[in-house]
This record gives C-alpha cells, structure tokens and sequence, in this order.
C-alpha cells in the first residue's frame, strides 16, 4: 500500500509543473512527474517565474490543464511573454457558474506514475489533469475570455460585410428581390444574387420565401441568435421552440402570407391612376429545398433565372461549435461585465470566430424528433393548402421539411468547441496591444 | 474602516434565512448601536455573493454586475461592525475567499458558519433542487451524492456547500481559529429560540430586542407535495420561465400553499444512507474537533439521531396524497388565474382606451391624406421622388432604420 505524499514536495512538483507549462511546455502531469520529459525543465522554469507570481493556493487541475491545451495550440511565433502572462491569468481563475470545485491535481510517485493515496479524505478529490472533462476546461476558458474580449474589441479587425452588389457587375435581365427565412440561408441566397448583379427590394420586387429541414432552420435560428448575446443551450433552445410557439424565420406560410401584395383600395387606387401605375408586386414564392446548396438553382428557377452560382466569398457565420462556445462566453459576460462591455466582448468574438461560409450543422437530439415531425407536418400542409389555393407558389416538395438533415451529430463537438475556446483566448490577447511590455 | 466584519457563508438550509432576516428587518436600529447590515434590497447580499463567485442564476446575474464591490464599498465605511450573510458564499473557492477577505482591508475578519446534521441536511437539499427547477429523483439524488468521484454538478454543488470541514478550511485557513465559528443547529425538539440566541451571541446583537418581524424562513414539504412538485418539474419545467416559475411555483405554489400543509410524512432518509451518513458525520466530528474554531453550540450536535420511524419514499409516494396536494395547489393555481384575468381586463380597458386617443387624432383629414400619400410613395418612383423632395425641403434626412 503506497503512502501518502508529502505535501510539501507534491505542492512543489505541481508549481513546478505550472511554471513549465506557463512557460509553453506541453507535458502532461504524468511525463512531467515522472521525469520522462523534462529535458528543458530548469530554462523553462526560468523563463516563466519571472513572470508567473506565485499563488496563495496550488493552481487547480482544470486551469493547468486548460493551460497545457493553449500550450498545444500555441502558434510557434506567439510571444512567450504574453503566453505566460496568461497562463498566470488562467491559474489564477476559478471556473465561473456551477461545475465541479478547484480539483487538486491527483499525487503520483514520481518513480511509477501510480496515483498515491489522498493526504485527507475531506475536500474535492484529486484529478489526473489529463482526466478533467472538456466542460470543466471550457468552464475555465469562459472565465477569462469575457473580460479580455472586452479589451481586445477596440483592436479586433472587424471584418466587412461582404454581402453587397458587385459594382460595375450588369446582367441582362436583373431582377428585383427580396429573400426571406432561416438566416444563413437568405444570406447565402443574398449573397449570390446580389453578386450576380440583380437588385435587392424596390418596385415589383419578388419575394423568396426560403424553406429548409425544420431542423437546419432550427440550428440557423440558434447561431444568428447567439451571434445577437443569446446564452441558449442548443438542446434547450430546441425544446423551447419545438413545443408551442415557432419561430418567425421558420414560419413560412406566414412569411410567404406577410408578403402577399395588398389589395389596392380606396385614394390609393386613384392616385396610381393619376401617376401611371406602379408595377404590381408578383406573389412571393416559397423555395424548399434540402441544402443550402440546392437552393440556389431552386431559386434560380423560381426567379425565372439561367442560372445562379454562389457568391465569390461567402457570407461569415458562426458553425454550432463556435456558436455552442459564444454561448457560454454570454453566460458568464453576463455576470462578469456590465452591458456595453458585453457587447464589446460578442463584437469581438464574432470578429474572431466568424468564417465565410461557416453555419450551424447540427442536428437535433433523438427525443425530438415526434415534435419536429409533426411541426413539419403542420407547416407542409398549410403549404400545400396555400398553393394549392393560388395564394403563393411552392417550389419544391414541403415533405422537405421532415426530413432530417446529414450533419454529424445531435450536439456541437465538445472537443471542437474546446479548441475554437482555446484558439480564441490565444487570439484575444494576441490582438490586444496593451498586453505588450 | 471598519474595525469588524463578520462574514456568515451559510450553510444552506440552517436558518440563514432567519437570520439575514433580523438583520434586514432591523437594520436601520441595528446601526445605531455600531451594526452595519449593507445593502437597501433584501437580496443585496445574495447579489453581492453571484458576483463574488461569478455564478449565473436564471438571469439574476445580470443585476449582479458589481454588486460585490458595492456592498463592500458600504461594509468598509467607518464602524464597529459590518455583517455580511449568504448562504451560497460557501461554495466559494480559495481564490474567490481570497478575493473576498481581501476586499476588506485591514478590518478583523471573522467567519461564520451554521451546520447541521447530514440526516436532516441531505433531504432538505433535494428538496431545495426540487424548488430550484430540477426533476433528479430523490435516490438518483441519494446516489450522485454518494459517489466517492463527486463527479456531478449535483454532488459538487452539495459537498461544496454542506461539507463543512472543508467549506471552514477554504474560508478559515487564513484566519486564526478563534475567527472562525461554527454554529451548530440544535437537535429537533430544543427551544425554537436557542439558534438565534447562537447567532446573536456571535453577531453581538440583544436576542430580546431584535426578532423577526415577519417570517422568512425557507418552508419544508412534505413527500407527497416533494413529489408533486418534482412531477410538475418533470412536465412542465421547460414552459415555464425561471421568472415566472420563482413567483408561481416556488413562492405561491410551494412556500404559501404547500408548505402549510405539516400533517404529510416529512422526508427522511433510507436506512443504508442513514448510516453512511452518520459514518461520515463521525470523521468530520473528529477533524473538526482538531480545528480549534470557536463552536458555538457542540459538535456532537452534527452526529444524527438514530432513524425513527419509517422511511417514505417520494419517488413512489401514496397517490392519493400526492392527488390531494394537487387538487389544492390547483385551486390556488386558478384563483391566481382568475385574479391575473381581472389584472388583464382592467389593462385591456385601459389599451382600448388609449387606443381610442390615438385613433381620435389620426382622424384628422390632414393627417390620413399624409399617411396616404407615404404608403403611395412606397409603391411608385415618382411619388417617392416627390416624397423625398418635400422631405428635403422640409429638412428631415432621417433614414428608415
């Protein structure tokens, strides 16, 4: 039976870790205790006491090895300075909201790596750092990253919106448009529209009404609304808008309904007579298709187009990863910085995580299905019974909207989320000036 | 600066709220015999503590933004004493304890905290999860607490608030012992005054004078109402918005109406947890007893009674009245509707009464042939051009959003 460590020397072992890890060192506890890899050990504890202040208590397991990860994704050009002045900042921060309390790093002999006996059964059990959850690592990432994306805003590049006419761009035939419904999507159809040379709203304009699986429209509906402050779980963010109320970009009977050209009455009639007539607005078309992809050539056809190809950059959006992580920073901006300084954070944050083409591919949980179903069932059939009444056209089959979409999971990629997290942190501080010494 | 700060972290469940109301309730007289309880709302220190430990609460946390070092600001003010009290402050971690005591300048920090047998904590913690939203059965709950990992949020939350040993050596370490005191909870059946006359001790304050004025004491409930409100949880926990079920469910539901209800079998705890309960309460007696902190109280207080009488499962309760709870909560539940119709009928007379302003001044013939001219505008260039130059002229460039 292994004895229990002496405190002393395992409080010495773990600050020594800390300073090789705030340092840029990768090893994980077990090599680093065992002295399988600490070939560079005395210059990295050099380098990083300098900067690294000691702390009353020992850095938890979580923080360390949310540490070690910034290590693993440290790009080999970043300042070793600024690294280590935010390893010592991660150190020092307990993890926001509820999870699990500072876990004391497990004790190992440190000639067989094996696990020694607690010094007390009180308290928080010790953890291999290796074996902390994801979870607990992001808890501990979400506690910095408010408050240095705050800073970091007034210095983060915002990137230009891309979605605009291309100038000097003329086609023959250009039509007026309006696209409506789940927000990648329309702005994706935009995007290529518009890069095609037609024009966005006016006179006669045609609307489209896009339709995609309920459950892709969903996920759309996630991201845009993360990406405006919402701190909503995805699962719960399904729950609440499969049960009774639908969301407005899902809604596409009303959508398509809401822009139905009014009946002329009245002066207005008079008057259109006295100024020659406005061209009357076509009906808006519903345009269901399985992918963002296939639309296009959907929409295409509707507009009564040859073709339409995607726009030369596509719009930026957020993935359900990046979104998933966006999500928590909120929850705990929340509590952490007043208002204005947590919309700096969500500015800044949007400006690094955002990428051309990128949006929420995730499906729903299992359990949801019945509902999604039968919501999709609903919105088919109002559909069909709208076209069928000659209120507006439908392209595309409305059975689209039940069928699941191929994406990989029923949740955004723990893992993933951890490194857009930590990519985000090292991103953070890189473009904050201030950080320099 | 203040000479003194007493700092009272819980533990939940043990009469913190009692306290904190006498101290609020009192806290204008309180002051003028040195006794400083900061803080104009009620909830001011539960604030403060959300902040100090960065820990969202159903959106509460957005009032929360500094609230930590404004009570603070308040507690360092020149005086005797400051008191602050909530019972989440025990979950604290070493960083935010030190942040805390920190916080507090060169005053004389003293801690407080109350504890109570495991056997009647356990079961009151459920039942407070199950106020809080939450659907874990009562053995999931037993279970996930049990669990030498603590590998749960559930757990974690529990130990890191009920452990006392622990929940002392994160906020007491620093302090000298004597600093540090731990007030016991009376066994059941001693004088419902012998805990405040504990409390008071520590805080200074004359028991006599100082009482609560009006009662805000966290209710129990019974298994069949326990079990009513977890079912409630369970179907329609996501359709209710947390703030709309704290006034509904919690406030109405189980502290006015519920909780009332004494004659239930109360909840307890199975034979085997009991004495793993019992076990574990002896280890932290015996840790404790080394300590050396000023208890308030006697340790042997934490040992828990021997189980009487049978244990109820709430997971599997007598139907029928579990039935006669919900036929009352539900009687409480439409008379709260039909009050909330007459609140709507009252408002809606009063839109269409406004509405009817509003209308009254559209009417006027200058006004309606403006409104046209705008919507025609919208459909016709010429009329937009001719809308845009009068705009021009008349000095408006304002843009539609």
């Amino acid at each position: 039976m292994s004895q229990p460590p002496d405190p002393a020397e395992h409080a010495a072992a773990v600050r020594a870790w800390a300073a090789h890890l705030a340092a840029g060192g990768t090893s994980p506890w077990r090599e680093w205790r065992t002295g399988t890899d600490r070939t560079d050990r005395t210059a990295t504890d050099r380098t990083a006491t300098g900067v690294v202040a000691p702390t009353p208590t020992l850095p938890g397991a979580a923080q360390l090895e949310a540490v070690r990860r910034l290590a693993l994704r440290r790009p080999a050009a970043y300042d070793r300075e600024r690294f280590a002045r935010i390893a010592a900042r991660v150190l020092a921060t307990p993890g926001p909201g509820r999870g699990l309390p500072h876990l004391p790093v497990l004790p190992l002999d440190p000639t067989t790596g094996e696990p020694l006996p607690p010094v007390s059964a009180i308290g928080a059990r010790p953890v291999d750092p290796a074996r902390v959850p994801v979870e607990e690592l992001l808890r501990v990432l979400t506690g910095v990253l408010p408050a240095l994306l705050a800073t970091a805003a007034p210095h983060v590049r915002r990137p230009e919106p891309e979605v605009r006419a291309t100038p000097g761009r003329r086609t023959a035939r250009p039509v007026r448009f309006r696209v409506v419904g789940p927000p990648a999507a329309s702005e994706t159809v935009r995007a290529a529209l518009l890069a095609a040379g037609h024009h966005e709203g006016g006179p006669g304009e045609r609307v489209v009404v896009l339709g995609l699986p309920v459950e892709a429209m969903l996920a759309e509906a996630w991201g845009i609304r993360v990406s405006r402050g919402s701190a909503t779980r995805w699962h719960r963010f399904v729950a609440q808008w499969t049960e009774q109320q639908l969301l407005v970009s899902m809604n596409l009977p009303a959508l398509a309904r809401h822009h139905l050209t009014p009946a002329p009455a009245g002066l207005r009639s008079r008057l259109r007579g006295l100024f020659g007539g406005a061209p009357a607005a076509p009906a808006p078309v519903v345009v269901l298709a399985e992918t963002v992809e296939d639309l296009l050539p959907r929409v295409a056809d509707a507009l009564g187009l040859p073709d339409l190809a995607p726009a030369p950059t596509a719009p930026r959006g957020l993935d359900a990863e990046a979104a998933d992580l966006l999500r928590r920073v909120h929850r705990i901006a929340g509590i952490s910085l007043p208002p204005a300084r947590g919309e700096d954070a969500t500015a800044a944050a949007l400006a690094l995580l955002t990428r051309p083409g990128a949006r929420p591919r995730v499906g729903a949980p299992a359990s949801f299905r019945p509902r999604i179903e039968q919501l999709a069932a609903r919105l088919a059939d109002q559909l069909t019974d709208d076209a069928a009444a000659g209120r507006y056209a439908v392209a595309g089959d409305p059975a689209v909207l039940g069928i699941r979409p191929r994406v990989g999971s029923a949740a955004p990629d723990l893992g993933v989320v951890l490194e857009r997290g930590v990519d985000l942190v090292l991103a953070a501080v890189a473009a904050t000036p201030e950080e320099r010494s | 600066m203040t000479d003194r700060v007493i700092v009272h972290v819980g533990a939940p469940k043990t009469g913190t709220s009692f306290v904190q109301s006498v101290l609020f309730d009192h806290r204008f007289a309180l002051a003028t015999e040195g006794l400083r309880y900061p803080g104009e709302r009620f909830d001011a220190h539960f604030l403060a503590a959300l902040d100090l430990l960065q820990l969202p609460w159903g959106g509460l946390e957005r009032e929360a933004v500094g609230a930590w070092d404004r009570l603070v600001e308040e507690v360092r003010r020149p005086g005797p004493l400051a008191v602050i009290s909530h019972e989440i402050l025990a979950i604290a971690t070493r960083e935010q304890v030190a942040r805390a005591l920190a916080s507090f300048g060169d005053a004389e920090v003293h801690v407080v905290y109350s504890a109570r047998d495991l056997v009647r904590q356990i079961p009151a913690e459920w039942q407070e999860n199950v106020k809080h939203r939450r659907r874990v059965p009562y053995a999931k709950f037993l279970a996930k607490i049990q669990d030498g990992e603590r590998s749960s949020k559930l757990a974690s939350w529990f130990w890191g608030v009920q452990e006392v040993p622990d929940v002392l050596a994160r906020w007491g370490d620093t302090l000298p012992p004597e600093r540090v005191h731990l007030v016991t909870v009376p066994r059941p059946g001693a004088p419902r005054e012998l805990l405040w006359e504990r409390f008071a001790g520590v805080l200074g304050i004359d028991v006599d004078r100082y009482r609560p004025e009006r009662s805000r004491v966290n209710a129990s409930l019974g298994v069949p109402e326990s079990a009513l409100i977890r079912r409630l949880n369970v179907h329609a926990v996501d359709r209710i918005p947390p703030e709309d079920y704290r006034p509904l469910v919690r406030e109405l539901l189980v502290h006015q109406t519920l909780s009332q209800r004494t004659d239930s079998p109360r909840l307890s705890l199975p034979a085997d947890v009991h004495a793993w309960a019992a076990e574990l309460s002896e280890t932290w007696i015996n840790a404790l007893a080394e300590r050396g902190y000023d208890v308030v109280g006697d340790l042997a207080e934490l040992r828990p009674d021997p189980p009487g009488g049978q244990f109820v499962d709430p997971d599997a309760p007598d139907e029928a009245l579990v039935a006669e709870a919900g036929v009352e909560a539900l009687a409480v539940a439409l008379e709260e509707a039909v009050r909330l119709r007459g609140v709507e009928r009252e408002l809606r007379a009063e839109i269409d009464r406004l509405h009817g302003e509003l209308q009254a001044a559209y009417l006027r013939p200058t006004y309606r042939a403006r409104e046209r001219m705008v919507e025609y505008a919208a459909q016709n260039r010429a009329a937009a051009w001719a809308y845009g130059l009068y705009r021009r002229a008349r000095g408006n460039s304002s843009r539609e959003a």
